[in-house]
């Protein structure tokens, strides 16, 4: 186990590092003065300068990318071009706001999905409650499939404008969390319950599922301690890949919910070429998803002993 | 986010002189927060670096300026009761009744040491080539006559609403610009209580307030007790914010306006900047020949053009510059163009339009032009570019023969740096315009203040227009609503004296 730990750690580093200069490259491909673009064609070209050479766009690349990483280092990711305020700064300010979206998300995804695919399930099996099944995996299926923002226009129309319920926009409150956090779990929970289902259901086959039928163990047991450790792989290798993306769903919901987070952030830093809060943002973004899937690899290698992940 | 409201909306400014169509005082509240929706988060807050027009707006309601501009373009005064201009040289006179929001009363040497803060080139201030042209100005006060006299080298017909715009800060903010990052340090009738990055900033208003524009304070009748800026990056999302209430007044200019109409809240129309096509004139492009740009003007329908990118709610151009409010209009478009005679005489061949973006209203109406001309045997190849690579083909001025942009001027000489000198990458002339009528015009203009030289400055204009240098095609409606309030335009965005709340 500690070699596959060190294993995967070394990875999740070089990684890391092929991030952090695709990052950076990836801004300065870029077509375009970003400093120019930032101050408007009508500043002095003495301005531009100094700006260019405060901020060391007027150095070498290779210069600029060691300035760059050696800045990381101190915790200093530069000045935002276009609000004049220290990236790390911006990135604190917002970072805990997308944080919290997306950890709630995540809990309300692995908290409804695994119940609800798992009584889906034993409703289901053996080809019982046929209008069950018909109506759980239409519903899920459909819901799996709409995307986040459209969710989140009609959670909007419905919930805050319609019926005036819950706040329609920003963060004012516990109750202002509710329709972001539904309109970037939905559909992930609904694609994760029918996972949950057909793993079920496959457990569910099992002999030593039958044993413990065979044994009358009450259906609490039954459930939670023979069926779920069994069905526990798929569920959390893909509840990983759901928490990744995530990451990105923030930006459309943010945008519609008008949320104070990171994901309009980079979109907006991208559009006006802000490359010190882009590649900052993005840089964070991609470690977030990179150690999400080191963490969900590490988990899964120490829950599950018939795990092949350790021997890849 | 900025909100144009009509004509009459403007009557509520207190002393305007137009009080016939103020509500009623019963139809006021009293106190209440009014919430506008800000299109950006704006960032830095120090007024003297503020690049946004989202960062202009909101310091405005915590800076006051010299002077102000009325709903007619006339300059009014704010700090500065009086003041004297010479073609190099004017003297401002201050108020003496002007106080920071910590109380402190404001000098002469305060006002002073904020021009001496922005010539200073560490501070790499935007106000420079923005609200001044250069850093070569001196500045000397006189706290006893409490007067500010700045000089330019040069004579500048634009100096008193150039210099008198620049928001003043306090004594103690210019000492600590790090602070004014988060915080906010002026005379103006709010002051900043709270700002939460990316979602919402709160002012308090100043009680005893009494040197807005023309004399505006915050005791009026109606006047919020505080404003809310709510950032709301999405139409969508502030037409729903406004629908439910939680917000007092927002700008919808897209599809979503449609959800909006009909539900009574007061609303606003108001011209935006122009949008223009622009010919390369360099050597081996067809827009160096006078009479292909004619004959290309003529050929296209221009009234089409201006339905499909407005999306049927702006109107065709008058002028090359921002109309409202602005101190010298040039209304120099009318008639200067030529008609619509599609003859298809003198045209033909392959050119490349481009344009910035890549879809909407914009893309739909470079589509319409090479239809117009692809009959006449022009085939258009279009070129939608992202902001700063559609700065950059612009620039670099060789792979365009077309392109449609909208220069957002404030005041007519924005423009000379755009037509005259030589041709970028050297200089700014990115279409490589020659014209000495222009340039003979624009140099006079330049030198001459007021009146005069606004009649020049449209003569200058007017030369750009019938050599078609520049054809301006269609101007923008700003669509504003708002709930429960009266508001006007300011020169920054919504002026904040202008508010009035509403009853029930």
């Amino acid at each position: 186990m500690a070699r596959f730990a060190a294993r995967r750690l070394a990875r999740l580093v070089v990684s890391l590092v092929v991030l952090l200069v695709l990052s950076f490259s990836m801004i300065h491909l870029i077509p375009g003065e970003p400093v120019r673009a930032a101050l408007g064609p009508r500043a002095p070209q003495s301005l531009v300068d100094a700006r260019r050479h405060e901020l060391y766009l007027d150095r070498p690349v290779p210069e600029q990318f060691t300035h760059y990483v050696s800045g990381l280092v101190t915790g200093d990711m530069g000045t935002s071009l276009v609000s004049n305020l220290p990236v790390s700064q911006v990135i604190g300010e917002r970072l805990v706001n997308t944080a919290a979206l997306v950890a709630l998300a995540f809990a309300a995804i692995m908290g409804l999905a695994v119940p609800l695919g798992m009584a889906a399930a034993i409703l289901t099996r053996d080809g019982g409650h046929r209008g069950v099944e018909v109506a759980f995996t239409t519903g899920t299926g459909f819901l799996a499939i709409v995307p986040e923002f459209v969710l989140g226009v009609a959670l909007v129309w419905l919930f805050a404008v319609r019926l005036g319920w819950l706040p329609v926009a920003g963060k004012t409150g516990p109750s202002s969390y509710v329709l972001p956090v539904a309109a970037l779990s939905i559909g992930s929970i609904a694609a994760l319950a029918r996972i949950v289902r057909v793993e079920m259901l496959k457990v569910l086959a099992e002999d030593y599922m039958r044993a413990a039928r065979a044994k009358r163990l009450p259906a609490r047991l039954e459930y939670l301690r023979h069926a779920l450790p069994n069905m526990l792989t798929a569920t959390l290798t893909i509840g990983g890949l759901l928490l990744g993306g995530l990451v990105g769903g923030t930006v459309l919901v943010e945008n519609v919910f008008a949320w104070p987070g990171l994901g309009t952030t980079v979109v907006d830093s991208v559009v006006q070429q802000d490359f010190a809060l882009a590649q900052a943002v993005i840089l964070l973004l991609g470690a977030a998803v990179l150690v999400i899937n080191a963490v969900v690899d590490l988990v899964l290698g120490m829950l599950d002993p018939r795990s092949t992940i350790m021997a890849a | 986010m900025k909100l144009r409201i009509a004509a009459a909306a403007a009557c509520l400014v207190a002393a305007c002189g137009c009080g016939s169509s103020d509500p009623h005082e019963a139809e006021l509240a009293r106190g209440g927060t009014y919430t506008e929706a800000l299109g950006g988060d704006p960032g830095n807050l120090h007024p003297l670096l503020a690049q946004q027009i989202a960062t202009n707006e909101v310091v405005s309601f915590a800076y006051d300026t010299l002077i102000n501009i009325d709903r007619e373009g006339k300059i009014v005064p704010q700090l500065a009761e009086r003041w004297d201009v010479s073609p190099r040289r004017v003297t401002y006179t201050l108020r003496d009744d002007i106080t920071c929001a910590d109380g402190t009363p404001l000098r002469a040497r305060d006002v002073a040491a904020n021009y001496e803060w922005i010539k200073d080139p560490e501070h790499a201030s935007s106000q420079l080539g923005s609200a001044l042209p250069s850093a070569d100005f001196t500045v000397e006060s006189d706290d006893r006559a409490r007067t500010v006299t700045l000089t330019v080298p040069q004579p500048y017909g634009f100096l008193v609403p150039a210099s008198g715009l620049v928001p003043i800060v306090c004594p103690d903010g210019l000492k600590d610009p790090k602070r004014l990052a988060h915080a906010t340090d002026g005379t103006g009738p709010f002051v900043l209580e709270d700002a939460v990055a990316d979602d919402h900033l709160t002012f308090a208003v100043r009680k005893g307030y009494t040197w807005g524009p023309n004399g505006a304070t915050t005791a009026a009748p109606g006047f919020p007790s505080r404003v809310v800026f709510k950032i709301v990056k999405d139409e969508s999302t502030a037409a729903n914010l406004l629908l439910s209430g939680g917000l007092s007044a927002a700008s919808v200019t897209g599809p979503d306006r449609a959800r909006l109409e009909g539900q009574g809240f007061e609303k606003s129309e108001e011209p935006g900047g122009p949008q223009e096509l622009w010919f390369n004139q360099r050597a081996g492009h067809p827009g160096a020949d006078p009479s292909f740009r004619r004959a290309l003007v003529a050929a296209l329908d221009l009234d089409q053009l201006t339905k499909v990118v407005t999306q049927g709610i702006g109107s065709r151009a008058t002028s090359l510059t921002v109309l409202e409010p602005r101190p010298c209009r040039t209304e120099t478009a009318r008639g200067a163009l030529p008609g619509h005679e599609p003859s298809g005489e003198g045209l033909a061949g392959t050119l490349t339009l481009i344009y910035p973006g890549a879809g909407g209203p914009t893309a739909a109406a470079m589509e319409l032009m090479a239809d117009q001309l692809e009959p006449l045997g022009v085939k258009l190849t279009l070129r939608g570019l992202g902001g700063t690579a559609y700065q950059k083909a612009l620039f670099d001025g060789g792979s365009w023969d077309l392109a449609w942009l909208s220069v957002g001027l404030a005041y007519p000489n924005e423009m000379t740096a755009f037509v005259t000198g030589p041709p970028s990458p050297a200089g700014q002339n990115f279409a490589a315009v020659r014209n000495a009528d222009y340039t003979r015009l624009a140099g006079e203009a330049l030198k001459t203040p007021g009146a005069a030289g606004c009649e020049l400055w449209a003569q200058a204009d007017r030369a750009l227009l019938e050599n078609l240098d520049v054809v301006p095609v269609a101007t923008d409606a700003v669509l504003g609503y708002a709930r429960k309030a009266r508001i006007a335009e300011g020169i920054f965005g919504t002026e904040p004296t202008s508010i009035r709340l509403l009853a029930g």
